[in-house]
C-alpha cells in the first residue's frame, strides 16, 4: 500500500492516535474486556474483528466517547479522555468521525441536511460553502448528486451507508470510526468502499478504525487487524500474519471463513 | 514546517489571506480547516479586493498554512475561480504535495453545487392532493375500524384466545397508574363547582339544593369528561408513541412476517384494556368529585352532612348510568385513535411526534363531540 502522507517522511515513526491501556468493561457480573491494550498509529487503517459478543461495539463506544469504560485509560490524539473538561471533550469529539452500523441518519432531514448539520453547528462557513462541502463529501462517499435531497426512508441500504459516511466525514475528522461499513453492500460496492477509505486515508491523513466481518476487507483493505478474544486484543498484526497464527480462536475464525469463500 | 494536526488545533489561528504587492503573491496562513476558515470564507470577496485589477498572475504562497482539509481546499478553488472571473490566474504550483492532492480530490468531483430541490406542487395540485388525502384518510380510518371490529368479535366469542396478560398489563398502565391524577383533578373540580355555585345559591337561601347540583353535574358530565380527557392525554398519546416507534423500528413488520397480526397483538389488548379501565376510573372520579363538592357544602356553606347525603341519595339513578354509559364509548374512541395514529407512522422520528400530538388532539375532540351527541340524545329521551 503506497502510503502518502502530507509532510512526514514515510520512514519516520508515526505518532500514536489511539492508546488504550488496561481497559476493563463490566456489565454487572459480565466482564466484556479485561486489561485490554491497543495502540494505533496515525494514518493506518485498522480492522477490529472478533466473534459475536466479543465486545467490538462496546470498545468502539469507549473510543468515540459515547460510553466511559469501567476502568483503564484511553488516550485519543494525545489527550487522556478521562480528564477532559466538557469543552475539551466536545472539541475532541469533533476530531472523531463515527459512522453508525445502521446509518443513524436523522430521518426528518434530507441527506444534504444531514451532512450539513455538523457544519452548521460547528463552523462559521457561509451557506454556499457549507453546501458545496457537503456535496463534496456526498460525492466522495460515492453517492450520485441527485441523492442529496432524498430523505433517509427513500434510500437503499447501501445509500444509507454512504450517506452516513458522508456525514462522518463532514468535519474532516482525524480518526474515522466505522461500524461494519461494508455489511449490506454488494461485493463491488464493498471493494469500492475499501478503496475509498484507503484513498481518504492517503489524501486526508485520516486514521481509520473499523469493525468489520468482511473477509475481503480484512485481508486486502486494511493495514492491521486487531483480533478481539479472551476479553482482550489477542492479536494485532497485518492480516497475512494472523492467517498463519496458531492461536485456536484465530485458526477457527479464519479457517471457517476462508472455506466459506 | 508543521502540518501535523495537533492538540493545539483547538485554539488554532483562523485562516488568513494577505496580498503581498511587492512579490505579487497571495500569502495564506493559519489553519485552513472547516472550523477555522469560516470567517475568511464569509468575506472572501473583500480579502481579494486588495489585488489590483491590472495584475495578471498571482502566486499562492501556502508555506504558512498550518493545517488544511477539504474545506480549505474548496476555499482555494473558490479563490481561483473568483480571480479567474477578473482575468487573473492563480498560480498554485507552490502548494505542497498533500495540499495539491487535496485540491485534486476536490476538483475530481467536479460540480459541487447541490442539485435543485425537486419542485413542490402548484396551488391547484396541493388542493387536489389534500382533498385526496382527506378521502384516503377517511377510507383508512374505516378500514382500520372494520379490521379491529372483525378481529375483536371472534375473540370476544372465544375469550380464552384473548391475550389476558397483555390486557392486564395495559389495565395496570392505563388504569391503576392514572388513579392519583384523576382522583386529584376531579376532587378539585368538585370543590370548585360547589364553591362557585354555592355562593350564588346562598343568596337565595338554596344551599340545601347544592348536593343535587353537585351530584347531577359530577355524575352526568364532569367525572366522565375529565377522566376521558386525562386518559386521552396520558394513555392515548402513549399508545400512539409506542406503536409509532414500533413502526419506525420495523417491529410491526416483524410481527407481520411472523404471521402474528399486529392488530391482535398490539391493538385489541389496548382497546379492551382501556374499555375496562376507563369506566372503573370514571366510578372513582365520580366518588372523588362528589366528595370534594360535599366537603365544600358542609365546611363552607354549613350544610349538615346527613342532609347532604340524604339529598344525594334521593337523586334518580339515571344520572349515574347516563355518566357511566359514556365511559366505554370514550375509551373506544381514545384507544382506537391512539392506535390508529401509531399505525399511520411512516418511518421517521418526526412522524412519531406528529402522530402523538394528533392522537391527543383528535381524542379530546371526539370525546367532546360524543359527549355533545349524548347530551342531545338524552334530552330527547328525557333522561
Amino acid at each position: 500500500m503506497n502510503h502518502v502522507t502530507l509532510d512526514l517522511a514515510p520512514a519516520q515513526e508515526q505518532p500514536l492516535v489511539i492508546e488504550v491501556h488496561g481497559l476493563c468493561n463490566r456489565f454487572g457480573s459480565n466482564t466484556v474486556h479485561e486489561n485490554l491494550d491497543l495502540c494505533v498509529s496515525k494514518g493506518s487503517v485498522i480492522a477490529l474483528v472478533g466473534g459475536s459478543g466479543s465486545g467490538k461495539t462496546v470498545l468502539l463506544n469507549n473510543l468515540v466517547l459515547l460510553r466511559p469504560p469501567t476502568s483503564g485509560s484511553i488516550r485519543l490524539l494525545g489527550q487522556d479522555t478521562a480528564t477532559l473538561s466538557h469543552s475539551e471533550r466536545q472539541a475532541l469529539q469533533l476530531r472523531l468521525g463515527l459512522m453508525f452500523q445502521m446509518g443513524a441518519l436523522f430521518t426528518s432531514l434530507s441527506v444534504l441536511e444531514n451532512v450539513c448539520l455538523p457544519l452548521i453547528e460547528h463552523t462559521e462557513l457561509p451557506k454556499t460553502v457549507r453546501e458545496e462541502l457537503a456535496m463534496l463529501k456526498i460525492r466522495l462517499a460515492g453517492l450520485p448528486a441527485d441523492a442529496a435531497h432524498k430523505r433517509p426512508n427513500e434510500l437503499s441500504g447501501g445509500m444509507i451507508k454512504r450517506s452516513a459516511l458522508a456525514r462522518a466525514l463532514a468535519l474532516d475528522p482525524e480518526i474515522l470510526f466505522l461500524d461494519e461499513p461494508t455489511s449490506g453492500l454488494d461485493p463491488v460496492g464493498a471493494r469500492a468502499f475499501d478503496t475509498l477509505v484507503n484513498e481518504l486515508r492517503d489524501l486526508l491523513g485520516i486514521t481509520v478504525f473499523q469493525i468489520t466481518h468482511d473477509l475481503d476487507s480484512i485481508l486486502h483493505g486494511v493495514d492491521k487487524v486487531a483480533f478481539l478474544a479472551r476479553k482482550r486484543v489477542l492479536a494485532f498484526a497485518p492480516a497475512a500474519e494472523l492467517v498463519q497464527s496458531k492461536e485456536p480462536e484465530l485458526v477457527e475464525y479464519f479457517n471457517t471463513r476462508t472455506t466459506q469463500e | 514546517m508543521q502540518h501535523k494536526p495537533s492538540a493545539a488545533d483547538d485554539a488554532a489561528t483562523p485562516a488568513r489571506l494577505n496580498w503581498q504587492a511587492a512579490s505579487g503573491a497571495l500569502q495564506a496562513s493559519g489553519d485552513w480547516s472547516a472550523r477555522s476558515c469560516g470567517e475568511l470564507a464569509e468575506r472572501l470577496a473583500k480579502a481579494l479586493a486588495s489585488i489590483p485589477a491590472g495584475q495578471e498572475g498571482v502566486r499562492l504562497d501556502s508555506q504558512q498554512i498550518t493545517h488544511m482539509d477539504t474545506a480549505g481546499a474548496l476555499l482555494i478553488l473558490q479563490i481561483r475561480d473568483a480571480l479567474q472571473a477578473r482575468n487573473i490566474t492563480l498560480d498554485l504550483s507552490a502548494l505542497q504535495t498533500g495540499q495539491t492532492e487535496l485540491l485534486e480530490l476536490v476538483q475530481r468531483i467536479g460540480d459541487l453545487s447541490p442539485p435543485a430541490e425537486p419542485p413542490g406542487l402548484n396551488p391547484l395540485e396541493s388542493i387536489g392532493k389534500s382533498a385526496l388525502d382527506i378521502l384516503s384518510n377517511a377510507y383508512d380510518t374505516m378500514v382500520f375500524i372494520g379490521e379491529v371490529v372483525t378481529r375483536t368479535i371472534p375473540l370476544l366469542i372465544q375469550p380464552w384466545r384473548l391475550r389476558w396478560g397483555a390486557i392486564i398489563n395495559e389495565i395496570q398502565a392505563a388504569g391503576t397508574r392514572s388513579i392519583p391524577i384523576v382522583a386529584l383533578l376531579t376532587f378539585l373540580i368538585g370543590v370548585v363547582i360547589a364553591y362557585q355555585s354555592g355562593i350564588t345559591m346562598q343568596q337565595y337561601g338554596a344551599t340545601v339544593f347544592l348536593p343535587d347540583m353537585i351530584g347531577i353535574i359530577t355524575l352526568r358530565e364532569m367525572a366522565p369528561l375529565i377522566t376521558a380527557i386525562v386518559v386521552a392525554g396520558r394513555t392515548g398519546s402513549s399508545y400512539a408513541a409506542a406503536i409509532g416507534t414500533m413502526k419506525v423500528t420495523q417491529e410491526v413488520d416483524a410481527l407481520r412476517s411472523l404471521a402474528i397480526s399486529p392488530i391482535e397483538m398490539l391493538i385489541i389488548p389496548r382497546v379492551l384494556a382501556l374499555s375496562i379501565a376507563l369506566p372503573l376510573l370514571t366510578v372513582m372520579a365520580m366518588a372523588t368529585g362528589l366528595y370534594g363538592g360535599i366537603l365544600v357544602a358542609n365546611q363552607i356553606f354549613g350544610l349538615d352532612m346527613s342532609v347532604a347525603l340524604q339529598r344525594l341519595g334521593a337523586l334518580t339513578h339515571s344520572h349515574f348510568w347516563v355518566g357511566m354509559i359514556k365511559a366505554p364509548i370514550f375509551a373506544l374512541a381514545i384507544a382506537m385513535i391512539g392506535c390508529h395514529e401509531g399505525m399511520k407512522v411512516r418511518g421517521s422520528a418526526a412522524d412519531v411526534g406528529r402522530s402523538t400530538t394528533a392522537s391527543v388532539v383528535q381524542a379530546i375532540f371526539w370525546v367532546i363531540v360524543i359527549d355533545a351527541v349524548f347530551a342531545v340524545l338524552f334530552s330527547k329521551l328525557s333522561l
